[in-house]
This record gives structure tokens, sequence and C-alpha cells, in this order.
């Protein structure tokens, strides 16, 4: 075929040029690593390249998610652990004031020392969190939550709030607990019921402790009361059990002689013994823990004002003295449940979080490992074709040299 | 013997005329449009003589050309579709490195966004994470402002580039025309005058890669057509184009048609399917098939976006305690009245879901009667319908027309256009962020039962959460088997209770004194999402919440007032998981800007391979065409020592007669 020598120059230039092009597009790739540095490199590539940058900047934030809500659960479960601890000294201190032996100056002692654990209790529950957020405030961080009250017990004046943090796509983990959940509460389940005596009592009849022989039983959740009285006829010590949710107090049953540390059977399934000797118009009452003051501030602060009153030898005071105690401790006791429930429920919450750290840092690698597939030079690739290209560039120089060479002109001599 | 000589002589001219055209052809080896040209030979008419006829030596009948003018239309063709593709694929280029690295962008700055807002929602009441969350979204806003100016620029140099085209078509068509006329005149002596030709085929070569013509060659030389038969040359008249700002989009030019240079008519707009191919048809083609579609498409993508974060920010409140109002600026679509209405319209235009607008333009028409809603993006065109609500529907836009149309009046819609411009920062306070929800649910702490409260939320911008809070009693069913009812919502307020699974509400009014009718039922054995509205604007209303676990007889749940609930997250994490919202036509946003992504960089890569084969299309018919047409310097060194010796042996055959001249008068000494 015939050639326009013209066309010897312009295709071989045209040819040149489109692998120095190659040439650079190769070495701009090698040399930022990149191969897909826009999206018209590789459209579809680019489109999951998008998809898998927006994943990896979500999962970069639940890991630091779930590190922050680890640093304010742990900062929980310390200071639960602290709360729990304190309980047992109250519970220990209760313990050693129902001791006979003790007169009132001992007694004014323990006092001092309960009201030192409160106020270890109230700062505890008025905790602050690095940045200064109340850790039991709810939703109202900024105020702290527990105010002492005149008269006893305590103000909360946080909200019911529980902050959520986004740990996973699916899993939205409270990073907090509210006070009233820890401070003002009892387990629904597990809690035992509280037995009291009226403080104006004036027999020496002390309540022991409640059993509850049927946990499910519906009659559970009646508050009782019990009332002593002497039957005008025969003279014999009676007592009256009756319904305390209405008013008046509706009476159950009818009234039945009193045996001392005889059960007195409370509907179906819970029963107490009183012992000693109550005079006539002495009451007692049985309440499930929850409806029966659930503030563990004001329980101490009943047997701090228990503690204070003088017993100095009265059997009655001693009795109503004791009366009180058992109702604090089993308050407490009730408390300490509700904290060392709280707390495995913080440990779970970790555990979870522990567990989604490792599931969250594993992915977040796929993910990057996926988008450097997809974005990243194959080195080996982008190299050999940058040798195949630069000799396919050489060759073509050197050919145009020799065919350039070849013109008749240059035999032509005059 | 003078017939030796007269013979001799009209060798050597031939072969002097010879060397002269291998002397042309070699100094025009690279000239651009240059056609190689040969002598033609003839053998000159014979004498009669006794002894029979006897040759007259050589004449040269003409300088030829070797033109092809089959392989020359052809290549011209392939040239003005080459030079479309070349000037769409320039501006996709320019688009593409626009959007920059898939793994940046906007794309990034939106994961930013609500990666920022998860962390507010973390910390509400840390100011300093709320000041990084919105300097994330003024960098988002920085971003899609930038976009928006480059954006605009591609544009402007779109105009540009059919403004420098438009004037180079006119004077090539009329350097064509007075070629037409020069050739003419020339050609009466009977040559061919074959510079000129070459001039007037190189010329028609430019001109096609400027914009796609047909050419047809008569008696008065070339004529050149448009794609819809306009002509832009007819013999000796060349016709003119012009650019006008579009009529439809006044930030965009089109080329019209002028008619006779001087003429001062108005210019006529072409068609697009009159300028197809060339510079000035792949120019527009990227215009309308690529630019437009895709800053539509981001604006969609923007708008979307900011429209959700409003109306979530709207459902909760801000650290101060109030609602909350818009964050961000969304830009209104935008509506161009055609210049050549008659009637006195104007037209208001807003989007029917903000969420998820339209990412084509729209034409609206009216014919006298009916009004019809043409998407231009698509070409398809709406049932037209006598009212303009009928003949928008489906479309995403709401139109209200403020005065009369005329018939034949249109006006162009953009429904995205501004979005990019428009999008900023409405609130640069970072308190601003509605972090926290408006209302928190609890039990109550003497509940028995397990029953709790969650997701305590708003769900009406026009929520009212009153100081006082609302406290809901469960009761137990009398029988087994059955719900348990709900208590406690105010007088008026309606109740509705979504169990999940359904998406079908159970919905309940409160009377006067309390009474629900039907019951509001709780089902512990399957939860539910309860949502109450009240009219009457001091109740609580606008709000919902989930219910779940076994809550006992006579347990109480509270909703109450968050105002000062600084550390609540749980509007600024519902914010935040608008990140998996798929509101924008089923799609999130990440996804929609994907699509965005992937839709330029498919364009870029058509573009880019059909470049490639229509380069070697054009390599191909080149190297075809001047195989035929262009000059082979071998070729004519053989021509020239050809001429050389037939010069020689011409001046042989004189210096032969010369030489017989003297012998004869060597006679007479």
């Amino acid at each position: 075929m015939r050639i326009a020598t013209s066309q010897l120059y312009t295709s071989t230039v045209q040819t040149m040029e489109d692998q120095q092009s190659q040439l650079l597009q190769l070495e701009q790739q090698v040399s930022s690593g990149t191969s897909l540095a826009t999206a018209g490199d590789n459209p579809i590539a680019a489109a999951q390249a998008v998809k898998l940058s927006a994943t990896s900047a979500t999962l970069t934030q639940y890991a630091a998610n779930q590190n922050t809500a680890l640093a304010s659960l742990h900062l929980e479960d310390n200071t639960l652990g602290s709360v729990g601890s304190t309980l047992t000294a109250i519970n220990g201190v209760l313990q050693s004031a129902i001791n006979g032996s003790l007169n009132d100056q001992d007694r004014a002692a323990l006092a001092q020392q309960l009201q030192g654990d409160r106020n270890q209790l109230m700062s505890l529950a008025n905790t602050t969190d690095g940045t200064g957020q109340y850790l039991f405030a709810g939703f109202q961080a900024s105020t702290p939550p527990f105010t002492n009250q005149s008269g006893g017990g305590v103000q909360y004046s946080g909200d019911e709030g529980q902050r959520l943090v986004q740990v996973s796509s699916n899993r939205q983990i409270s990073a907090s607990d509210t006070g009233t959940a820890v401070f003002m509460s009892v387990q629904a389940v597990g809690a035992a019921p509280v037995a009291g005596g009226s403080p104006a009592n004036t027999g020496t009849g002390t309540i022991g402790a409640v059993t509850v022989s049927d946990p499910s039983a519906a009659s559970n959740a009646t508050p009782y009361g019990i009332q002593f009285s002497t039957d005008a006829t025969t003279g014999a010590l009676d007592y009256q059990v009756y319904d305390n949710s209405t008013t008046p107090p509706s009476a159950l049953g009818t009234a039945q002689p009193y045996t001392d540390g005889q059960p007195i059977q409370l509907g179906s399934g819970m029963s107490v013994a009183i012992s000693g000797t109550p005079a006539d118009g002495d009451s007692f009452t049985v309440t499930q823990a929850n409806q029966a003051g659930t503030d563990i501030f004001a329980t101490i602060d009943s047997a701090i004002a228990a503690l204070q009153t003088p017993v100095a030898g009265s059997t009655a005071a001693a009795a109503t003295l004791q009366n009180a105690m058992s109702t604090a401790m089993t308050k407490v006791s009730n408390a300490f449940g509700n904290v060392t429930t709280m707390q495995a429920s913080v440990g779970g919450r970790e555990q979870e979080l522990q567990a989604l750290q490792t599931v969250t840092t594993s992915s977040s690698l796929q993910v990057q490992s996926n988008l450097s597939d997809l974005t990243g030079t194959d080195m080996v690739a982008a190299i050999s074709q940058f040798e195949q290209l630069q000799n396919a560039l050489s060759a073509s120089q050197k050919t145009f040299v020799q065919t350039q060479n070849l013109s008749l002109f240059q035999y032509i001599n005059t | 013997m003078s017939d030796i000589f007269s013979i001799g002589l009209s060798g050597l001219q031939a072969a002097q005329l010879g060397l002269a055209t291998s002397s042309q052809n070699i100094s025009n080896a690279s000239t651009p449009g240059y056609t190689v040209e040969a002598p033609v030979y003839e053998e000159a008419s014979g004498q009669y003589t006794g002894s029979g006829y006897v040759g007259g030596g050589v004449q040269t009948a003409t300088v030829q050309r070797a033109y092809s003018q089959y392989l020359t239309t052809a290549l011209n063709n392939a040239q003005s579709t080459n030079s479309a593709i070349t000037a769409s694929y320039q501006l996709a280029t320019q688009l593409n490195n626009l959007i920059g690295s898939p793994t940046g962008g906007i794309a990034s700055s939106i994961s930013a966004v609500f990666a920022g807002l998860q962390t507010v929602s973390t910390d509400a009441a840390d100011v300093s994470s709320r000041q990084s969350a919105v300097s994330d979204m003024q960098s988002l806003a920085d971003q899609v402002n930038l976009a928006a100016q480059q954006y605009a620029s591609v544009r402007d140099g779109i105009n540009t580039q059919l403004q420098t085209a438009v004037s180079q078509i006119n004077t090539y068509s009329q350097q064509i025309a007075q070629l037409n006329t020069q050739i003419a005149a020339q050609s009466t002596q009977g040559q061919p005058p074959n510079q000129l030709l070459d001039q007037r085929d190189q010329a028609v070569a430019n001109l096609s890669q400027l914009v796609g013509v047909q050419v047809v060659q008569n008696s008065s030389g070339y004529s050149l057509f448009l794609g819809n038969g306009e002509p832009l040359v007819v013999g000796s008249q060349n016709f003119q184009l012009t650019t006008v700002s579009s009529p439809a989009d006044p930030s965009e030019l089109s080329v019209a048609y002028q008619g006779m240079p001087g003429s001062t008519g108005t210019p006529t707009p072409l068609s697009s399917a009159a300028l197809t191919g060339g510079t000035v048809g792949g120019l527009l083609s990227f215009r309308s098939g690529t630019l437009d579609p895709a800053q539509a498409q981001l604006g969609a993508i923007v708008t979307s976006f900011a429209t959700q974060v409003n109306a979530q920010n709207a459902l909760g409140l801000t650290l101060a305690g109030a609602k909350g109002g818009a964050l961000l600026t969304v830009g209104t679509p935008n509506v161009i009245r055609n210049a050549n209405n008659t009637g006195t319209a104007t037209l208001d235009a807003s989007l029917s879901d903000p969420a998820s607008p339209p990412t084509d333009d729209y034409a609206l028409s009216f014919d006298g009667t009916n009004y019809t809603l043409t998407d231009t993006t698509t070409g398809k065109a709406f049932a037209p319908a006598a009212d303009v609500a009928d003949a928008v529907s489906g479309s995403g836009l709401t139109l209200t027309i403020n005065g009369a149309m005329n018939a034949g009046d249109s006006f162009t819609i953009q429904p995205t256009r501004n979005a990019l411009a428009a999008f900023a920062l409405a609130n640069p306070d970072p308190s601003a962020i509605a972090a926290a929800s408006p209302l928190v649910g609890s039990a109550a702490s003497t509940n028995l039962g397990t029953g709790g409260v969650t997701q305590a939320v708003a769900t009406d911008p026009a929520f009212v959460v009153p100081s006082t809070s609302t406290t809901v009693t469960y009761h137990a069913p009398t029988t087994g088997g059955q719900p348990g009812t709900l208590t406690g919502f105010a007088p008026g307020s309606t109740v509705s209770v979504t169990v999940p699974g359904s998406t079908t509400p159970t919905t309940s009014t409160i009377d006067a004194n309390g009474d629900a009718t039907p019951p509001v039922e709780y089902d512990p054995s399957q939860g539910a999402t309860i949502a109450i509205t009240n009219p009457d604007g001091t109740d609580l209303s606008g709000v919902s919440f989930t219910l779940s676990g076994q809550p006992s007889d006579g347990d109480q749940f509270t909703l109450a007032s968050n105002v000062g609930g600084t550390s609540d997250g749980t509007n600024a994490l519902a914010l935040s998981n608008l990140a998996s919202s798929t509101a924008l036509s089923s799609d999130t946003l990440t996804s929609a800007y994907a699509n965005y992504v992937n839709g330029v960089g498919n364009t870029m890569g058509q573009l880019k391979s059909s470049s490639a084969s229509q380069t070697s299309l054009v390599t191909q018919l080149t190297s075809s065409q001047q195989s035929v047409q262009g000059v082979n310097l071998d070729e004519e060194a053989a021509n020239l020592l050809q001429y050389q010796q037939l010069y020689q042996a011409n001046s042989k055959v004189i210096q032969t007669a010369a030489s017989l001249f003297q012998t004869l008068l060597g006679i007479f000494q």
C-alpha cells in the first residue's frame, strides 16, 4: 500500500504520545499508591469506595463511641463498687447496734459513724465524670442530682433519662444509670418485704424477718398492718391483720389470739413472727420492699434518728429501737441487692462493649483492606506494565529513527 | 527535421512540467490539506504523410489532483464525531476531577457530619463536641458551595467555547462561499484551480470539526447544510450562526441561526437536532446530557440532606431548652420564565417532598387549554391537563401559577439547580443543635412489674410537652389472655397504638372525662409504640413512646418535660442515624452520592472508550485518505529521476536533430 510520508511522522508521533501518557499515568499510580484517583478510572469501584469510606468512617465513630461508653461504665462500675462497700459498712454498723449491751453513748457513737457513711454515700451519689457531668443525674447532668432534704432523706433533682450511645449499627447501649435506679429503688423481684413496728408502740413486741413461702402469691403485694388489742371479755391479747392500702384500713379475717413467736399468716404467701409482749394498741406493718420507702438516704436518716433516741432502760424503747434497726437492715440489704444487680448490669454492658470492640476492630480492618484493594495500586502489575510500556516506547523511538533514515533522496547524488 | 526539434521540445516541456509538479509535491509534503498532483501526459496529434502518420510529440493535458471524494467525506464525518467526543471528554474530565477522589470530597464530609453528631449524642452537654459538629457542617457547606462554583465555571467555559466555535464556523462558511465564487471564475478557462480546490476542501474539513455538516457538490460548488437542513453555504452565499442566551435558561448560551450576513432579524435558536457532531455538538450534548443532570443529582442530595437534618432538629430541644430550628439553608427550585412568553403569568414552584427531590429539570408549557409538564432531562412528557395540579402530578413538584399563561408560553423549572449555591449553615451557634428529646419517659419506682418506657420522642415539629408530667397507668385485664389497658391521657387526645411489625395503628380518642373509645390497649407480650396528639396546644401532643415488658396492675409510667436535660443526646443520635435513612428515593445519602460518582465516572469511562475507538477510526481513515492524497517522498524522488532522464533524453533528441542539421549543412562545404 502506498503510504504518505507525512503519515509516517504523524502516526509514530501519536503512538509515542499515547505511550508517554500511559507511562505518566502508571508513574502516578506507582508513586501515589492510588490507582483509583478519580471516578473515571473505575466507576463501579468508585461507587463502592464511596460506600466503603462511609462505612469506615462510621466504624471509626462506633469505636470512639464504644470507648466513651466504656469509660463512662468503668467509672459507674467503680462507683457502684464503692457504694456497695459503703452499704456493707452501714449494714455492719446496724448489726452491731442491735447488740443489747450497748449504752446510749455507744449508740450515739454508732450514729456518728452512720452519719459519716451517709456522707460518703452522698458524695458517691453526686459523682462527676471527667468533664464535670454528674454520673447519676439522668439528662440533667449539669446540676448535682442529690440534695439533702430537711427532715431526712434526699431530694432527687435529676431525671429518668438514660444516656444511650450508638455502639454498633443496631445497638444503642445505656452508658449511665439514673440516681433513682441506683439509690432510690429496690429490685421488684427478690427484695425482702419490709417489716416494722410503730415508734409509738408501748409494749416489748419485736417483729422478725418476713418469711415468704410463695413469692408469686398476688396477696404479697398488699401492705399489711397488724394491730394488737386486748379482748374486752377474755382479757387475752389478740391481733388483727389489716389491708393498709385502703382508707381506713380494712380488716382481713377475724382477730386471732396472740402467741409469742408464733408465725402470723399474711395473705397466702407470707408470714411473720412477733416476739415479746406487745401492748394493747401496738401496731406493726409488713410492706413490699418497693412500697416501703426505697430512698436509702431516708433509711439511714431514720436509723440515725433511732440510734440517737435514748433508750435508758426502757424495754418499750429498746423494742422500738430493735424494730427500727431490723427495718433499716432489711432496707439496706434490699438496697445492697439493688446496687449489686446494677453493678452486674453495668458489668454485662462492659463485657458486651469489649466484645463489640473486637468485632468493630476486625470489621474496620476488613473495610480498610477492601478499600485499599479497590483504590490502591497493584504494585507488581503496575510496575511490570510500566516496564512493558517503557520497552514499547523505546522500540517505537528506535524504529522511528530507522524508518525516517530510509529515504531514496539519500542515494541521489547529483 | 523541424518535427524532430518540435517533438524534442515538447518532451522537454513535458519533463519540465513533470519536474515542476514533483517539486510542488515535495515542497508541500507537509502542508495540511494538500493533495498530491500528477501531470497527465497525452500524445500530441500526428501529421499525415505518405509514409503514415508521424507523431507530434507529447503534450500535458492537465495537472491532476489525486482526490478521493469518498474518503474525504468519510474522514470529515469521522473527524466531526471525534471532535464532538473530544469536547465532551475534556469536559467530563473536568467534572471528574471536580469530584476528585471517591474516598474524599462531599461524601466524606457528610459522613463526618453524622459522626460529629454521634459524638454530640454521647456528650450532649459538651459545647466543644457540638462546635466540632458545627465545623463539620461548615466544611460540608464550603465543599458544596465550591462544587457550585465549579459547576458554574464549567458552564461558563462551555459558553465561551460555544462563542469561539460559532465565530470560527462563520469564518469558515464565509471562506467556503468565497472559494466557491473564485473556483467558478477560474474554472471557466478549462483547467481546475487545484490550489483553490485544496483550500476549499481544507476549509470544509475544519468546519466539520466544529459542527456536523452535509456537503452537497453541484455546479455552483459546495453547498453545506446543518443537521436539520438549514443551509450554511449555498454557492457563493454564506449564512451566519450566532450565540444567544437560551430563552429557557439565561445562564446558558444557545446557538441561533442568524441568516445572511448583515441580517438584522431575530436569530432563531437551533434545536439540538440541528447541531450534532463537531465541537459545538459535543459541548451541547455534554451540557444537557451530563452536566445539568449531574448538578441536579448532587443538588438533590444536599437538598435532601439539609431537609432531613432540619426536620429532625425541629423534633428536639437545643442546649438552651428551646425547640430546635433549621440548622441548614435549603435552596428553592429555580423557575425561569421563557423570554418569549407573551402572558403575564409568574410561576411559584416548590418541592412536594424536599427529602426526596426530583433530579430532573422540567418545562411547563400551555397550549391555550391544557398544561403540559415535560421532563427535559429524559424528554418524557406528563399527561396534559387543564388543571396545573393534575398536569404536574407525579413529578415531585408543586406549582402555583399567578396570572394567566397565554398559549405557547412556557416556564423552565430546575428543582435543585440552586441547591448547591444556596447550601449554607442557617445557625452557626453550637447550642442550636437540638440534641435532646423534648420529653423523657420513665417507669415509677413503686412499680411492681417489669414494664419500661423507651424512645420517648417527638414525632411532629409542632410538638407540645407541658411542664406538668403525664402519668399513664396500666390496668391488668380482668380475664386472662386479654390485653391490658392504659389510662391517664389528657381529655381530647388521640392515642394511636402500633404494635411491632404492624404499620396500621389502633387509634383511640379520649373524651372530656378522660375515657378512651375504644380503650387504649397494651399487650405486654408484644410491646407497643404509643403516639399522642392533642389539638388544644397545652396538653402533651406530637410525641410517641415505646412501652415494653410486663407491667403489673396499677403500674405507672411518667412522660415528663425534658427542659434542662442538657445531657440528653437522644435527638442527636436520631440526627446521626439519618446516615442510614432511606428518605432520598429509597436510598441513603451515601449511596445516592455513590450513584452520582458512578454516573459521572461511567460517562467519563464511556467517553474515554468512545474517544479511543473514534480516534483509531480517524487514524485509519486518515491513512486511507493520505494513501491516496498524500505525498510519498520516495515516489517523488523516483519521479524526479524519471523526469530528469526524460529531460536528458529529449535534450539528446534535440542534439541529434542539431547534429543532423549540421551534417546536412556540411554537404555544401
